[in-house]
């Protein structure tokens, strides 16, 4: 077939039709080429099919975890006067900035404190700037006290703040990481900034492949030439051989365009890989011809050229085009456009090299005296030969190699981290420091919650899953919905807890249904929740272990169903979970302030103690709320001392009985000065905080017992602080409701489900992903090499000699991997395949012309066989592993893995070719059935095929 | 093109040809015009479906009942949806704000400084909601002038906390009442755009309103809320008790 081909070629209107073809195809491409999208999603690299990334994808979607931006900003204290002022203008500037929903700073966020004409005051946390030193100190103080704001917003030193742009749906990150990059530069100039968070990271990772890729790849390229042309010293041949490779390119582009495939940042890389790796099939062909021409005609030569060159061509090159289509095996979607479209611009350059490149020798007629390449010559042939002489020992040490390789191939850890996407020093790197300097930690686990969360007892279910894991050491923060609620109820009724009825909890959650802040932790329909752990550690193996303690929590705090008993039916087994649930309680509380949480438990039984209400203290707060605009009667109008008298009389009645009770006493106690309107308002407006004045004196006196027993350490305000929320623990334990376990069947029950998912869970994904894909990759790449060398070599024996080197290669690489402790991750996982299929070429080549003259036995056909191929094959790795060296230059990590890799892996295939084969040889030749010659070649060339031009 | 199409289209292209005026006290005259006419009724009652739409969410609608006497003086009633029915708003002055909770069946007095957030999620912000008067707050020019609107340029008056640093207004000559009101910062970034439509008048055609309102908060991926007046009433009547903390627990 090739000879009718080559034959058909070499007629000068055939030739001129290819050129003409060719001509038209690449200007066709040119034009399509440049109509490629970009397609900057980094959620694309996810894989498809894995649980883990699914539940990530689905939380993101509803939660919209990954368009929260972080700023953070470090300074000597920002409590001075003039950081809080930019702060402001900042967080004013970024609220107005478009695609930006909501901006969350220290300067803004909302604080609400006791209005002493009754009910709350709310303002931003920072509503005025400080004017005086004074000030100052009271604007810390109030930010120290609030546990929600400190750590999260303000560093507890004082010296760092964080900035959280939640982005508007749909908004592009890239673009708003550069909008929220300006305004906060042009505030803080001075200041060290740190930019975190899904926006900022995804920019980095994109921006930064994209730059190398921009940056590196026309060097890759010049560096590919340079050597070329240093090899060969032929501009014009090699020209056309990067001519060819380039239309090549453009082609595989405008395919991609035609089909509606977008450019992402993987496919960056083909350019080089086609030009390091698809370049070696024109020059294979190029330097045959040379070497033809010197004696032939060139019609003659061009044909001899097609017809025993190309063959092999054509082999190594679907050898490599199989590797690369192994990639279509992977879950990940980019990747298998960056294996079909590599592989089609591989099959486009092999092509060419096989018909332009001859159509444009014979029309040109090109011919040149080949050069020496001698000393690469003769060291192939001395590495060849000396592999035939020194077997045993060259045996045993690749044996022992391949068995280091294999060993230490065990020890490739697939963890993946952060680290996997980022180098040490790189922007998010150093986001992540900062977090974890002044913010507990960067890294969040969370828990995926489906239940309905409307239900308070639900609530606290969520609440105990967070308490215990909270008292994890590895956790440093966790942020989650009954938070949020109950933060609400203590706005809006003064109690910081979760509330007793579904009707609360509905009306308190519709009222903050908009937050975005609150859109992070529970959906609209209050169907589903998320949880956020802070982490301390970063590391992969530590982050691991965290994980899987905080999945074996969550499976024995969350059951599959519960169902909602009341206090008379909960039996033991419900009390047993109401004390666990507030030993739980009063242990975070504890753990949250350093305190020891293994006192709990001892100061327990205080709580138990029968302790009296303070009274006074009830007298003073109902006295100043019927004083208050709060109070619908205004008693101070019938009254100045009504208030106080009221007050002191329904204190010293005792807790409130009954609404008819309560009536009486105060139609005794206004008398005449009312009438019964007057009465029954104010029995409205009065009853629901006498009962809550009541309830938290009795509490507060056992939280007070309790702290006296606990023997923690805590004085002042803080301790002031310590006993309200241990006295609202125990309000909220006092519950009417609890949600206890129960078979899925039965009556009531509620489902329950419970994931945990975030970006380590992502990264386990990931890992798994990377695992499998390689495997899945590796095993299509080797069955259908083997398969394309064995009909290449019309032996499976052969097509497995042939493949040995690059088998041993990967044994090399990933025993290095294994060694240095590079990871496997997607990037990495590319490379078998890629080696696989690129390294085989070398041997395919060096068994082509492996064929020793009559009688001279194996080691001459090592030798001929290796001066022959040696040097266009080590050229070849060369060119290879420079372009990819030059890759490792850049900022992306990916690509410096992968580049780094590759390299090595192209040099070590090409060493083991020369090594193993003529080890492993047992044939004289491996050639093909000799083709039908139009004259006799002198000897020597007969049988190679890719042999570079001799000058 | 609809009907509605061809008047935007009209409205548009005489706002273009419109004549540009210098600044003089006509547009502070217009806007005090405008003033007396929007607090000629003593009071007012609406009800309203206030439904705010948001990329990436569905709507969310919520019906509410609003009594207004004088300039201060606001009783807000929820209708929908259902976790908010009954609970009820008395606002006796800007940073006055009393609501009762059906849930908890008690009044909660909130002081509240926090004016620039957008109300239960929708465009309006806690000011827009509460401006009833622009001479006050803002320093006005007639900007242009064409044949059926003003177009006036309005300066945030020093002393004033409003969020708003620029406002640009285009006033109907024949009812002189605003259909677009557009917000910017400082900066000259265009932050809000306020449409009314759909004017209806009564007591003579001294009082009108708009039955149609839409608020587009441009920085929030164009956020928008659509209010629809369901029903309106003018000089009820109203007392000013039923502006007290009793009246709301009661919801007398």
């Amino acid at each position: 077939m090739m000879k009718a081909f080559s034959r058909w070629l070499t007629r000068r209107h055939n030739a001129w039709l290819v050129i003409s073809v060719v001509v038209l195809v690449a200007g066709w491409s040119v034009l399509r080429a440049t109509q490629v999208e970009n397609d900057d999603d980094i959620l694309a690299f996810l894989p498809q099919d894995n649980p883990d990334v699914e539940t990530f994808r689905q939380v993101n979607r509803l939660f919209g975890s990954l368009d929260l931006a972080l700023v953070g900003i470090e300074s000597d204290d920002v409590y001075r006067p003039d950081f809080l002022r930019r702060l402001q203008e900042a967080t004013r500037e970024l609220k107005e900035t478009r695609g930006i929903n909501h901006v969350l700073t220290m300067s803004n966020v909302v604080d609400f404190a006791p209005d002493p004409r009754g009910g709350v005051v709310t303002t931003p946390l920072v509503y005025r700037i400080p004017a005086n030193r004074r000030e100052v100190a009271e604007l810390r103080a109030r930010v120290q006290s609030k546990e929600h704001v400190l750590g999260r917003l303000v560093s507890r030193d004082g010296r760092a703040v964080l900035l959280y742009c939640f982005l508007a749906y749909g908004s592009d990150p890239l673009t708003m990481a550069g909008r929220i990059r300006k305004v906060v530069r042009e505030h803080f100039p001075g200041e060290r900034k740190y930019w975190g968070g899904g926006p900022f990271v995804s920019t980095y990772i994109y921006e930064s492949t994209r730059s190398d890729i921009h940056r590196l790849t026309p060097w890759a390229v010049a560096v590919v030439v340079l050597i070329l042309l240093l090899a060969f010293r032929d501009i014009i041949g090699v020209g056309l051989v990067l001519l060819s490779t380039g239309v090549g390119i453009l082609f595989s582009l405008a395919v991609m365009s035609v089909l509606g495939v977008r450019f992402n940042i993987v496919l960056g890389s083909m350019p080089v890989i086609l030009f390091a790796v698809g370049s070696a099939y024109g020059i294979h062909i190029l330097a045959r011809y040379y070497a033809l021409a010197r004696r032939l005609p060139g019609p003659q030569a061009v044909r001899r050229t097609v017809t025993e060159a190309a063959p092999v061509v054509i082999a190594a090159g679907l050898t490599t085009a199989v590797g690369l289509l192994s990639f279509l095996a992977m879950d990940i979607a980019p990747l298998r456009s960056f294996g079909l479209f590599t592989s089609v611009g591989i099959l486009a350059t092999l092509l060419l090299a096989v018909t332009f490149i001859p159509a444009v020798l014979y029309v040109a007629r090109l011919r040149r005296d080949q050069g020496g390449i001698g000393v690469l010559r003769a060291a192939c042939r001395r590495l060849a030969l000396t592999s035939r002489r020194h077997r045993a020992a060259w045996a045993a040490a690749l044996a022992l190699l391949a068995l280091a390789g294999a060993a230490f191939t065990g020890r490739v850890r697939t963890s993946m981290d952060t680290t996997s996407f980022y180098s040490a020093g790189s922007p998010p790197a150093r986001a992540e420091q900062f977090m974890r300097r002044h913010f507990g930690g960067s890294l969040f686990v969370q828990v995926y919650l489906q239940a309905d969360l409307g239900q308070p007892a639900m609530l606290r279910l969520v609440q105990r899953l967070a308490d215990r894991v909270s008292l994890l050491e590895q956790v440093s923060d966790v942020m989650q919905v009954s938070e949020a609620i109950a933060q609400a109820n203590e706005a809006f009724v003064g109690q910081r807890r979760i509330p007793d009825t579904p009707q609360q909890v509905a009306l308190l959650h519709s009222l903050l249904a908009s937050d975005p802040a609150v859109e992070q932790l529970i959906t609209r329909d209050r169907r589903r929740a998320l949880l956020h752990f802070k982490l301390r550690p970063a590391a992969a193996e530590q982050v691991e272990q965290v994980l899987e303690k905080i999945e074996k929590l969550t499976r024995e705090q969350v059951p599959a169903a519960v169902k909602l008993v009341t206090r008379s039916q909960a039996g033991e087994a419900g009390r047993r979970l109401w004390r666990e649930q507030l030993r739980l309680r009063l242990s975070a509380l504890a753990a949250r302030r350093g305190l020891a949480p293994q006192a709990v438990a001892a100061s327990l039984p205080a709580l138990e103690e029968k302790i009296p209400p303070d009274r006074d203290e009830i007298e003073r707060r109902l006295a100043h709320w019927l004083a208050s605009a709060e109070c619908a009667v205004d008693l101070g109008s019938l009254d100045r001392r009504l208030p106080a008298t009221l007050a002191r009389i329904l204190a010293s009645a005792g807790p409130p009985a009954g609404e008819d009770e309560l009536r009486d006493l105060l139609r005794r106690q206004l008398g005449e000065r009312a009438d019964e309107e007057l009465v029954e308002d104010l029995l409205l407006s009065l009853q629901q905080p006498l009962e809550q004045f009541w309830q938290e004196a009795q509490a507060g006196a056992r939280a007070r017992a309790f702290l006296a027993r606990s023997g923690w350490q805590v004085a002042g305000p803080a301790r002031a602080r310590l006993e309200r929320d241990i006295s609202m623990a125990l309000l909220e334990n006092e519950s009417p409701t609890l949600a206890l376990p129960t078979a899925a069947g039965e009556a009531g029950a509620m489902p329950v489900v419970a994931r945990v998912t975030g970006l380590p869970v992502m990264h386990r994904g990931l890992s798994a992903s990377a695992t499998s894909n390689q495997l899945r990759s590796l095993v299509f790449a080797l069955v259908f090499v083997l398969l394309v060398m064995a009909w290449y070599f019309r032996s499976w024996r052969v097509g497995l000699l042939v493949s040995s080197p690059t088998m041993f290669t990967l044994l090399v690489i990933y025993g290095g991997m294994g060694l240095l402790g590079v990871r496997l991750d997607i990037g990495t996982a590319m490379l078998a395949s890629l080696v696989l299929g690129a390294g085989v070429d070398y041997a395919v080549h060096l068994a082509s012309a492996w064929q020793a003259r009559p009688g001279q036995g194996l080691d001459d056909a090592a030798a001929r066989a290796a001066a022959e191929t040696g040097p266009a094959i080590w050229i070849n790795a060369v060119c290879v592993a420079v372009g990819f060296l030059i890759l490792t230059l850049g900022e992306s990590r990916p690509l410096k893995n992968v580049g780094g890799l590759t390299a090595a892996a192209m040099l070590v295939a090409a060493a083991a070719t020369f090594l193993l084969l003529p080890l492993l040889a047992r044939r004289e030749s491996y050639r093909n059935p000799e083709p039908e010659e139009d004259e006799p070649l002198p000897a020597g060339e007969a049988n190679t095929a890719a042999g570079p031009a001799r000058r | 093109m609809n009907r509605c199409g061809h008047w935007q289209l009209v409205m548009m292209l005489t706002l273009l040809i419109a004549v540009p005026a210098r600044a003089d006290k006509r547009g502070q005259e217009i806007i005090e015009k405008l003033d007396r006419l929007q607090t000629a009724a003593a009071d007012q009652y609406f009800v309203f479906d206030m439904t705010t739409y948001q990329e990436g969410k569905s709507p969310t609608t919520m019906t509410l009942e609003v009594y207004i006497k004088g300039t201060r003086l606001r009783r807000v009633k929820f209708l929908a949806p259902g976790d908010l029915k009954g609970t009820r708003m008395l606002v006796r002055a800007l940073d006055q704000m009393y609501i009762y909770l059906p849930a908890y069946r008690r009044v909660r007095r909130i002081a509240s400084h926090v004016r620039d957030q957008g109300f239960m999620g929708s465009a309006y912000s806690y000011d827009e909601m509460a401006i009833v008067t622009y001479a006050d707050v803002f320093d006005c020019d007639l900007a242009a002038e064409s044949d059926s609107h003003y177009q006036l340029k309005c300066r945030r008056r020093p002393g004033q906390s409003f969020h708003y640093e620029v406002m640009e207004m285009d006033i109907r000559k024949d009812n002189h009442h605003p259909d677009q009101l557009r917000f910017f910062n400082a900066k000259g970034q265009k932050l809000k755009t306020d449409y009314r439509n759909d004017y209806h008048c009564r007591d003579d055609g001294r009082t009108c309103t708009p039955y149609t309102m839409k608020l587009v908060d441009h920085s929030r991926g164009d956020l928008y809320t659509v209010m629809k007046l369901k029903d309106w009433k003018v000089n009820t009547g109203i007392k000013d008790s039923f502006f007290t903390v009793r009246a709301l627990q009661r919801d007398r």
